[in-house]
């Protein structure tokens, strides 16, 4: 029998010799076994039914030993604004340094004019090597403007063009920006340069991922950190007529099956969009970095965020500002943290009696939290004050009243309360 | 007192003596050694002596030599004959010269990839060089998935990971892949069956990925005996492959014995506990100070054996825990702490299920208590084989139960200790587990134009998969086109992803999934009032949610068990080959199979009395599979004095033996296959439950036959694979269609029952109570006649 046959006959049976009925259930199955979500569709193959792409995207096909590419380019002017910022403002911000916020040390001499904006539109979230790139936007300044430039394959046999005019683009620049490109766009890409042989363009590339930074400041303020999320509460760009990205996939297979660019032409305005945004918010993250106050508030809490960054970072002075407005803007329960950091600044800056009075305020607040106030005060009165008695007394005082205490905890203050005690003691004994 | 006091003591028991139905000496044999070639590097023949090694087993020797070689091996040789040093020594050694090489070993469990890290390692680390050897499974964390892929030498998987972890993400494995020298497949034998059809088609997209990144691999794999293993190895891996199979290792004398609790019931052939048995038999040994292992077949039986034995114990003033209980569903911790135990010999009694029967390392005990048949006689091999040390005598001890295979050894224990008779059998070519990787496959690498894989039209199946939007053919390749990742739906151990979940809502309407059931078999064994056994727990099934798959259960106390009672009849799609043999006309090839169950029956625990009847209403199940089937020619029945509805009987009875037979032959589960008697035409089938025998047509169902208007009257026998699309038992059953018969009449004429009971032809009131005698005469008839030329 010949396997096509023998296909179509697991899902057909034959009652008596020869004569065949529909089996249903298991042709049932074998399709279950190409789920999920199938894309309904009519007709395969060419000639497109519909508009070709470029019938409605305004692009050319450029040539490469590997073929062509279909690639759409977009110029803004230094005037365009998106969301509520324009474009040209981030070659205007004093730079916070970014590889302090992103731990990556090659991004220490950033430079935006020379670092190219990164964005894929893929045929799946599923990762691993069957998900494809059918689409890579990048944006950079060029000029007085910024020029967004669109690879796209109309088929799978187009994109080793479309990573060798990558690979090619990526040359020119050192820096790269993305959004969630570290774990996502860049692995991809890596992948598929891998799969069509070509050497990976990324290893000597420093790649500002956005999402990081953004986590940092706005985890606790937006209720997520998609970037969408964050272009509606914090960059005022308006997406209405914009596409569902999850449907992004079944749009490109659709094209693919059908070769009609109805769907798939909205993506490339889906794609500029999100680099655009990139620009507004690496915008958005340095000027909140450089000058906090600046920021519209939202209850204090990128305030108090930014403050225990500028102190991890070590600009104390910044971070004493910061950590100011955070107390008097957070509510519960940011204040008491918002406290704890300035205590800590002040007590680095040696401002002891500031940090003390933060102290003494935090136990009349609810003395069962943390042991943080009794600690920091012991250790001051010891130390500092040498007042041991009122040393012995915040020790003790934390061993009664504050829930939960872990055991190494509690150790310490076994250990803190033995030492004050002995310290009492000679001191009582050179005074006699 | 010795091993051998205690089993002269026996002997003079008046109760012990008859249930040892039989006593099996095996000579100890003097080990051959071979010395460690010139060619091993310095390093590892230190880490060698460190570790006692200065001589190697001949067979450790040949393997050696082979690998080197380049050759594909399979390694076949019993329990702790030193087989993992048959794939390490040639490996770490080319290691050594080339730092570059890399290797993947895979082991059926999680267990055994972790205790043979901590083997390898050990060895490792006294050559002093770093070699990074790594498990990578479901436990692995993610952080630190990133080090192992990059610094992973060796790296210690399991198929299912291959499959879903490794696989389709092998971009990032690059440097495994372009070194990747050496594929170790251990435990070969578990492949078999699904899993094993499964695992041919992992390893065909194994060297898919490796021909990319320019690799090709070498294949050791290891074996426990089974009839087959080159055919079976040379069917995973694709490729020509050398047997090793003459043992070195040296072994000291043991004991086996066949213990047959004595019958308690003739009526019914009951026979006592098995686990009583095992208690008695156990006890003795654990008393004086002789280590002693019990594996029992449920982890019930497990809790059950333990406790009994640490009463006793007690009873005797004696230390609990000097018994240990060891299963699956233990904590890690405790399992070392026990495996430590043994090892030291502070416990002296474990009882455990098949968990220690592979691989771990628990050193060697003296005594092996078998509490039932554990369902193949290579698993009866490897449990025996963890008594026996270096020297002394040691014993190993097989309990029967009350059921067909267990009485079956029991009366022909020259079955078990002649050649194996089981075969691992695989069919990578199904068309579903086919389409399944075709399509993890093409996730991975684009297929090609004129590309093969497996033996199908590859062309054919990708056209198919196109026309569903599966793949797309864009200039010489075809691109997977979905947003999915497919192995994410695969399971290596089921053929369709149509599971039934098991939901316990015992607890709350919340529930807890307990188990999962696959589709062919949910429809006998999850209907509503059935009673569902979870680790020998009863559930009852509340309620069936048959569009979404699930089976709501609540905790049961019953002490019965449901059976479901089912009308299938069989129509031939297509025979591959036919011949006549023992004067009947027999075939394979490929079958439609029609199932529907009406009604199922309650049926006692112990007695299997019948206790009631339940009905069921659930859509026929249709199924396209292959099968072995049989034909009593006219001419063989009509001068025999039994009248029609009698031969029903006595072939209904031989289909209940044979069914068991050939399940022992093919080294499968009893569900694995299923039989059905009939017409050869499908004009008829035979029912065979209490309350409708009789003859029926075909698919209606409910239209009755009359028996005497047949003509001609030739019942067929179908045995075929439970499975969609057929697994390649077929075949096997085709070729030793003698040798199934003539086991078949041993099982049902060397049974102590009068008429017919659970262990021989099946319950008489099932099968009618002249189903013995004339399932035997047709036994012997058909024996008589010689293989048919032309």
């Amino acid at each position: 029998m010949k396997t096509k046959d023998k296909l179509a006959s697991l899902s057909l049976r034959r009652g008596e010799r020869g004569k065949r009925v529909v089996l249903s259930d298991l042709r049932r199955r074998l399709d279950r076994l190409s789920r999920p979500r199938r894309v309904e569709t009519t007709s395969y193959g060419y000639p497109p039914q519909g508009k070709a792409i470029e019938e409605l995207v305004g692009g050319q096909f450029l040539s490469t030993p590997f073929g062509e590419v279909f690639t759409v380019t977009e110029t803004y002017g230094s005037g365009y604004r998106h969301g509520g910022t324009l474009l040209g403002e981030l070659l205007e911000v004093p730079h916070y340094p970014a590889h302090l916020i992103t731990r990556d040390e090659r991004l220490k001499d950033i430079d935006f004019a020379r670092t190219l904006f990164l964005d894929t539109e893929t045929t799946g979230l599923s990762g691993g090597t069957g998900t494809y790139a059918f689409m890579v936007g990048v944006g950079s300044f060029q000029g007085g403007g910024f020029s967004v430039q669109q690879l796209f394959m109309r088929n799978h046999s187009e994109e080793k063009a479309m990573l060798f005019l990558l690979g090619e683009l990526l040359g020119h620049y050192d820096f790269l920006v993305t959004f969630n490109g570290k774990n996502y766009d860049i692995p991809l890409l890596e992948t598929r340069f891998i799969l069509s042989r070509f050497s990976v363009p990324f290893a000597d590339k420093a790649n500002y991922d956005l999402l990081f930074p953004s986590r940092k400041i706005w985890r606790r303020v937006c209720h997520n950190c998609r970037l969408v999320t964050l272009e509606a509460q914090l960059l005022d760009v308006d997406r209405e007529d914009d596409i569902p990205s999850e449907l992004i996939p079944y749009y490109y297979f659709d094209f693919v099956r059908t070769g009609d660019a109805g769907k798939i032409s909205r993506v490339f305005h889906h794609n500029r969009m999100d680099i655009l945004s990139m620009v507004i918010l690496a915008h958005r993250i340095h000027s909140t970095c450089h000058d906090p106050s600046a920021i519209h508030s939202r209850r204090g809490i990128e305030h108090m965020v930014l403050g225990k960054l500028f102190m991890e970072h070590g600009m104390i002075e910044k971070a004493t500002g910061c950590l100011e407005d955070a107390q008097k803007l957070c509510e519960e329960p940011f204040q008491w943290e918002a406290m704890r950091f300035l205590s800590l600044v002040y007590k680095r800056r040696g401002l002891w009696e500031r940090s003390a009075a933060l102290w003494e305020d935090m136990l009349s607040w609810d003395g069962r939290r943390s042991s943080f106030p009794y600690v920091e005060l012991a250790k001051h009165y010891e130390h500092r004050v040498k007042d041991y008695s009122k040393a012995l007394e915040m020790v003790r005082r934390a061993s009664e009243n504050v829930d939960c205490l872990g055991l190494s905890e509690r150790e310490a203050l076994l250990y803190r309360e033995r030492r004050v005690i002995r310290k009492e003691k000679k001191a009582r004994c050179s005074t006699l | 007192m010795s091993i051998g006091e205690i089993i002269k003591g026996w002997n003079s028991s008046k109760e012990i003596a008859p249930c040892i139905v039989h006593m099996e000496r095996l000579e100890g044999r003097e080990g051959r050694y071979v010395a460690i070639p010139d060619f091993i590097d310095k390093r590892l023949r230190e880490a060698l002596k460190k570790r006692g090694i200065e001589e190697l087993f001949s067979h450790q020797g040949v393997s050696l030599d082979a690998i080197c070689a380049g050759k594909d091996v399979v390694v076949v040789t019993p329990t702790a004959s030193g087989k993992t040093l048959c794939y390490n020594l040639p490996i770490l050694n080319d290691k050594l010269e080339n730092p570059s090489v890399r290797a993947i070993y895979l082991f059926p469990t999680k267990a055994l990839s972790q205790d043979q890290m901590v083997e390898l390692q050990e060895l490792i680390e006294a050559t002093a060089r770093p070699i990074g050897t790594f498990t990578y499974d479901g436990d692995t964390p993610q952080d630190a998935r990133r080090a192992i892929r990059a610094k992973g030498d060796i790296v210690i998987t399991n198929p299912d990971m291959l499959h879903t972890g490794i696989l389709p993400h092998h971009t990032k494995w690059i440097t495994l892949f372009q070194n990747l020298k050496y594929v170790v497949i251990d435990e070969l034998h578990t492949y078999r069956g699904v899993f094993g059809s499964h695992m041919t088609n992992v390893l065909r997209r194994l060297r898919r990925i490796c021909d990319f990144y320019g690799s090709r691999p070498q294949f050791i794999c290891c074996s426990a005996t089974i009839a087959n293993p080159r055919e079976l190895a040379e069917k995973l891996v694709e490729r020509p492959v050398e047997l090793i199979d003459q043992n070195g290792a040296p072994s000291s004398e043991k004991l086996f014995l066949f213990y047959n609790p004595p019958v308690v019931n003739e009526e019914l052939g009951i026979r006592g506990s098995h686990i009583g048995a095992a208690r008695n038999l156990s006890y003795p040994f654990i008393d004086r100070g002789i280590q002693t292992i019990v594996f029992a077949t449920s982890r019930l039986n497990v809790e059950v054996l333990t406790k009994y034995l640490k009463d006793r114990i007690e009873g005797e003033k004696g230390d609990r825990d000097i018994v240990r209980g060891y299963r699956g569903g233990y904590l890690p911790m405790a399992r070392r702490e026990i495996e430590k135990g043994l090892k030291k010999g502070e416990v002296l009694g474990v009882v455990t299920t098949n968990a220690l029967e592979l691989g771990i390392d628990i050193g060697r005990l003296d005594v092996c208590v078998i509490a039932g048949y554990p369902g193949t006689i290579t698993s009866t091999w490897q449990q025996a084989g963890r008594a026996g040390r270096r020297s002394g005598l040691s014993l190993a001890i097989l309990i029967g139960r009350s059921l067909p295979l267990d009485q079956f050894l029991m009366e022909n224990p020259d079955y078990f200790f002649g050649r194996s008779p089981e075969h691992g059998l695989i069919n990578p070519d199904n068309l579903l587990i086919l389409l399944s990787h075709i399509k993890c496959a093409a996730f991975e690498l684009p297929f090609k134009d004129g590309e093969s894989f497996g033996r199908e039209s590859l062309h054919e199946i990708l056209e198919y998969l196109e026309e569903k939007g599966v793949v797309h053919h864009a200039g010489d390749r075809w691109h997977w086109m979905q947003d999915a990742y497919p192995a994410d739906e695969i399971n290596l151990r089921s053929v369709s992803e149509e599971n039934f979940v098991v939901v316990d809502i015992t607890g709350g309407p919340k529930g807890k999934v307990i188990g999962e059931v696959d589709f062919t078999s949910a429809h006998t064994s999850l209907y509503e009032g059935a009673i569902y056994i979870s680790e020998s727990e009863p559930y009852q099934i509340e309620k069936l949610d048959y569009e979404n798959r699930k089976a709501y259960v609540t905790r049961s106390k019953a002490d019965y068990y449901t059976d479901a009672i089912s009308y299938t009849d069989v129509s031939i799609l297509e025979g591959f080959e036919e011949k006549r043999d023992c004067g009947t006309w027999v075939e394979h090839g490929e079958v439609a199979v029609s199932t529907k169950v009406v009604g199922f029956k309650k049926i006692k625990f112990y007695t299997s009395e019948n206790v009631g009847y339940g009905k069921v209403v659930l859509p026929d199940q249709q199924m396209h599979t292959t099968s072995y089937w049989f034909t009593f020619p006219k001419r063989i029945l009509e001068d025999m004095p039994f009248n029609r509805w009698e031969i029903i009987d006595g072939i209904l009875g031989m289909a209940y033996a044979l069914h068991y037979i050939a399940s022992l032959h093919l080294m499968c589960d009893i569900n694995d296959i299923q039989r059905s008697v009939g017409d050869r035409g499908a004009r008829w089938f035979a029912r065979f439950s209490r309350e409708s025998r009789g003859v029926y047509k075909p698919s209606t169902g409910m239209e009755k036959v009359s028996i005497d208007g047949i003509d001609p009257f030739e019942p067929t026998l179908f045995i075929y694979d439970n499975y969609p699309g057929g697994i390649g038992f077929s075949p096997q059953l085709f070729d030793e269609h003698r040798e199934i018969l003539d086991s078949t009449m041993r099982l049902i004429s060397r049974c102590r029952c009068r008429a017919g009971c659970p262990s021989c032809v099946g319950p008489t009131g099932e099968v009618g109570t002249k189903s013995k005698e004339i399932a035997l005469s047709l036994l012997e008839r058909a024996l008589e006649n010689g293989e048919d030329k032309g």
